[in-house]
């Protein structure tokens, strides 16, 4: 298990084209949502992409589970291209792959009971007889902690903490391999943000599960996650251990970042924000998009793009800038 | 008309004419009364005891003919606007789901229908020969092929609001967290249009087809009316007055009471779902 | 905003040769045969000569290939024979098509003055009782059967007053021109009063939102006068939403008239083609129809360009792709 990566993506782009209209195919600006994103996420860790709003972390995770169609770019998932799989091949893949959004209650079709959503998994690639899936939503349910008398009723007699338990509970009806959060606890109160942290933790731990882990709070990645890759304006600026990218940051957007939030594992108050305005997805800068913005923005920010590699001497840490720490 | 109990009476209305339609066979015992039934010796009777508002051109007794034709009516209604309903509906899942060319396609298709003088077109619908369309001669000259035909007919002519809202629907919903999961999950394309999407867009979809009745009773009438859609014995509203023009002088009692009678339907289905609009978005501006 | 043109009008075209396709065939499933009805007015005909016309009229020929010859002709500007008539198809439209429009560009004034009128009003004094009654009238107006509406006025103002002709209309180009006027009255109450409450609802409901609006808000606050807000700001936008309404009811118009013209006996297309279905005119009901479906098209087309030109910063395609 430990050689091949459970997901790979390769050189992901994902554009928005802005104005899609009938007659004016072709020409229009669009929006470069994500600009040529890569990494590895091995089985059994937990990735956190973290960065401002806007930055393109939905549509990351969104296209690595095809809900996008890349523009550009591959998504492997246990070695299969995705994006090359038609419909049978694709249905197959994402039996593995569990989902969780970011707004609870919109993530629950209001007008199913929550017995039916959490074992539609199960009917969508038929496991089991109808009393077999009513059974495992049963136990799903009593895993994520909701009551039992409660399975008939619909989204909408929960809170949002429930939802987003009822939500993890559907992610993990087919016992998948990978699950995807997108934001999965930045719409709840900080309270309850850590109890559904510690369930996905738990989940985690019991099931052997893999997690591609979005969030815009450095407090939650720090407490979830195994390796970190922080983005900015469409690409991964810096990619290593968590440790080694909280503690010694290697990227300037990254220190900036960490210095905006007060003291980590406090777990309020650490959404990620930093003075100054990201740049439009409509119109970024040349070279490093970060320069309008770095104190220490060079003449060569301005003309090259820095990729993203190995800065020499601090080990694993990966950094897109021509100038590290 | 604003309390609960006003927005409920144009339903209230509606509900009470069907069941006086349904009454029909009732009257017609206990009258002893043949809605079919000619006499040419009571051409244009006077209200009188044996029949209550008279008898028409034919001698026919008046209520009995107002209620066989209410059926008529209200059932060509019911079911056309279901049928176009259905299609609507369908187009709309479509187009907005699947998006790109065939939304193009789809949309351009609809604003075209729409764009059509249509009751023209149903007439030539109306007109057209089923024996030559292969339909054994022994069906296509039945009584009633005449309903089949106009259900068919104003059914094709009035999906297009439907499949516009739909559409729009479908790309409100196609964005939200619920469908995205669904996709993800693997579920194919029908199941997310018919299990996630279309439930969800079920209010806005019972408004239009509220409002659809309204439009296929009146195209009904005026088709029945032209000779074109139902065809006598059987009763409709619309087929009621196609006499009337030239017996407005000595009974216009025959050309008001069928009139009235379509008026108040469609006024209380558009009344209907116009509240029911309004109950469902507090923004509409719309009476 | 040529290129928008260009594009609506080959639009168009492709529309109008659809519709001529369809409508071709399904004339061709009207009851009733060309040749059995020329066999059996002129009894020297027999089976055999039935045959040869046939032939000759490549009606033995599939449907696709006589649509193609009769459109190669049509192109030619030969749209064949009216049966009832006797006479060219074309020479029998001219006349016709200019009373349609004289009817339909009549009742559409009318409709949208007394209608954007009503609605205006309304919309300024919301849930006054000349609200309510405006409303009321608009719901009587859309939902009452056109004929039934020809109806009731032909019976008040031709029967019980007998001040205006129920019909009769004279097709001539000799008529005077007060005879004309006093024959297009009813026609023109009938469909205007049709429509007119369809707009007053648009009307009213656009203009509502359009005053709710943030920028009408704003000039409010700056102090322009009340009037200012209500025709500059408001009634301009108000007009974007009611005018796509309005193209979409072209459709709607046209099927008006035609019941109107008929109810009327006003000898206009509508009329028409409802004549030449009943009496099985193949060649004049197949032009007539088209006529129809291009009278039409060109209304929406000209309420698409009314639209760009009241507001230039919406893409017209954006515009109407997403709505
Ligand atoms: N469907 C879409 N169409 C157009 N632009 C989009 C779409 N989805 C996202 N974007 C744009 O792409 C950029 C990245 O968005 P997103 O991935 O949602 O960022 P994040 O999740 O990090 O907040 C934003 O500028 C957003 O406006
Ligand atoms: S490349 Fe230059 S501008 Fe970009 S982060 Fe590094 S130092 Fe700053
Ligand atoms: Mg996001």
């Amino acid at each position: 298990m430990n050689g091949a990566p459970l997901l790979s993506v390769e050189g992901l782009v994902k554009h928005f084209p802005v104005q899609r209209s009938l007659f004016r195919l072709g020409r229009g600006t669009v929006v470069r949502a994500v600009d040529g994103v890569s990494f590895e996420l091995r089985a059994g860790e937990t990735l956190a992409l973290v960065g401002e709003t806007g930055c393109g972390k939905t549509t990351v995770a969104r296209a690595a589970a095809m809900l996008h169609r890349p523009t550009a770019g591959r998504v492997r998932f246990r070695g299969q291209d995705m994006t090359r799989l038609r419909r049978r091949g694709l249905k197959a893949a994402r039996r593995h792959i569990g989902l969780i959004f970011q707004d609870p209650l919109s993530s629950l079709n209001p007008r199913l009971s929550v017995a039916r959503i959490i074992a539609e998994p199960l009917v969508i690639h038929g496991i089991g007889s109808s009393r077999d899936r009513r059974e495992r939503a049963l136990e799903l349910a009593a895993a994520v902690g909701i009551a039992i008398g409660d399975l008939d009723r619909h989204p909408h007699a929960f809170s949002g903490g429930q939802c987003q338990r009822i939500a993890i509970a559907r992610a993990l009806a087919c016992d998948p391999a990978l699950v995807i959060a997108d934001e999965p606890v930045s719409s709840l109160d900080a309270s309850i943000q850590s109890q559904v942290l510690n369930l996905m933790i738990d989940m985690k731990e019991r099931r052997g599960l893999s997690y591609l882990f979005i969030t815009h709070d450095i407090g939650v990645a720090d407490a979830i996650a195994d390796r970190v890759a922080v983005m900015y304006a469409g690409r991964i600026v810096e990619f290593g251990g968590r440790d080694e990218v909280f503690h010694h940051p290697v990227h300037p957007y990254t220190r900036a970042l960490l210095d905006a939030v007060p003291q980590l594992g406090g777990g309020r108050g650490t959404a990620v924000s930093e003075p100054g305005e990201p740049p439009s997805a409509t119109s970024l800068p040349s070279g490093c998009p970060y320069h309008p913005r770095c104190p220490k923005a060079q003449a060569l920010c301005k003309e090259a793009i820095p990729e993203l590699t190995s800065p020499g001497a601090k080990g694993a840490t990966l950094a897109a800038c021509h100038f590290p720490d | 008309m604003r309390s609960r109990a006003g927005r409920l009476l144009p339903g209230g209305v509606l509900v009470l004419l069907a069941a006086l339609a349904l009454c029909a066979p009732i009257y017609e015992a206990a009258w002893g009364i043949d809605p079919n039934g000619v006499d040419l010796s009571q051409r244009y009777g006077q209200p009188s005891f044996t029949h209550p508002l008279g008898t028409d051109e034919l001698g026919r007794d008046l209520v009995a003919r107002l209620l066989r034709g209410g059926r008529v009516s209200l059932s060509v209604g019911l079911v056309a606007a279901l049928m176009a309903t259905a299609i609507g509906t369908v187009i709309g899942l479509l187009a907005g789901y699947f998006g790109g060319k065939l939304d193009a396609f789809l949309m351009r298709l609809t604003d075209s229908v729409i764009a059509l003088p249509l009751l023209p077109l149903l007439i030539v619908l109306a007109a057209v020969d089923l024996t030559k369309l292969g339909v054994p001669a022994a069906i296509a000259q039945s009584e009633d092929v005449s309903l089949y035909r106009i259900v068919i007919i104003t059914g094709l002519a009035s999906w297009t609001t439907v499949a516009r809202l739909v559409r729009g629907e479908t790309l409100a919903l196609r964005e939200r967290e619920f469908v995205l999961a669904a996709i993800g999950q693997g579920a194919g394309s029908l199941r997310v249009m018919f299990v996630h999407i279309f439930p969800n867009a079920l209010t806005p979809i019972i408004v239009a087809a509220t409002l659809s009745v309204g439009n296929v009773i009146l195209f009904e009438s005026v088709l029945s009316f032209l000779g074109l859609g139902i065809q006598p014995p059987i009763a409709s509203w619309g087929n009621m007055l196609t006499h009337a023009q030239e017996t407005i002088w000595s009974a216009p009692a025959l050309a008001i009471y069928p009139g009235v009678l379509i008026l108040i339907v469609v006024a209380n289905c558009n009344l209907l779902g116009d509240r029911l609009r309004d109950s469902l978005d507090p923004r509409s501006a719309g009476r | 905003m040529t290129r928008f043109a260009v594009t609506r009008a080959i639009e168009g075209l492709i529309v109008l040769l659809l519709m001529s396709f369809v409508v071709y065939g399904l004339i061709g499933l009207m009851p009733g045969d060309p040749i059995d009805l020329m066999i059996a007015s002129n009894p020297k005909l027999t089976t055999a000569d039935g045959q040869r016309l046939r032939a000759l009229y490549g009606l033995d020929r599939p449907i696709l290939e006589r649509y193609l010859n009769w459109l190669t002709a049509a192109v030619q500007g030969d749209f064949g024979y009216s049966r009832a008539f006797a006479r060219p198809v074309l020479e029998l439209v001219g006349p016709r098509l200019v009373n349609t429009l004289v009817l339909l560009i009549t009742a559409l004034a009318v409709a949208l003055i007394v209608g954007l009128g009503a609605g205006l009003y309304a919309a300024l004094h919301p849930r006054s009782w000349i609200d309510d009654l405006i409303g009321y009238l608009s719901f009587i107006s859309i939902s009452t059967p056109t004929f039934w509406l020809a109806l009731l006025l032909i019976m008040l103002f031709a029967v019980v007053l007998g001040v205006l002709p129920a019909s009769g209309m004279p097709v001539g180009a000799d008529t005077g021109l007060a005879e004309r006027l006093r024959h297009l009255i009813l026609p023109v109450a009938t469909l205007s009063l049709a429509s007119a409450g369809g707009y007053t609802r648009y009307m009213r409901a656009a203009m509502i939102e359009t005053l709710g609006q943030d920028f009408i808000r704003t000039a409010r606050s700056k102090g322009a006068s009340e009037m200012r807000i209500v025709l500059r700001h408001g009634l301009r936008n108000a007009l974007i939403p009611v005018i796509t309404v309005i193209a979409l009811d072209f459709g709607a118009l046209f099927s008006g008239a035609l019941i109107t013209e008929t109810m009327f006996a006003y000898p206009g297309m509508g009329k028409a083609i409802y004549d030449a279905i009943m009496a099985n005119d193949f060649n004049l009901a197949l032009v007539t129809l088209l006529f129809a479906t291009l009278t039409t098209l060109a209304g929406n087309f000209a309420a698409d360009l009314g639209y760009a030109w009241l507001d230039p910063r919406i893409s017209l395609a954006a515009g109407r792709a997403g709505t």
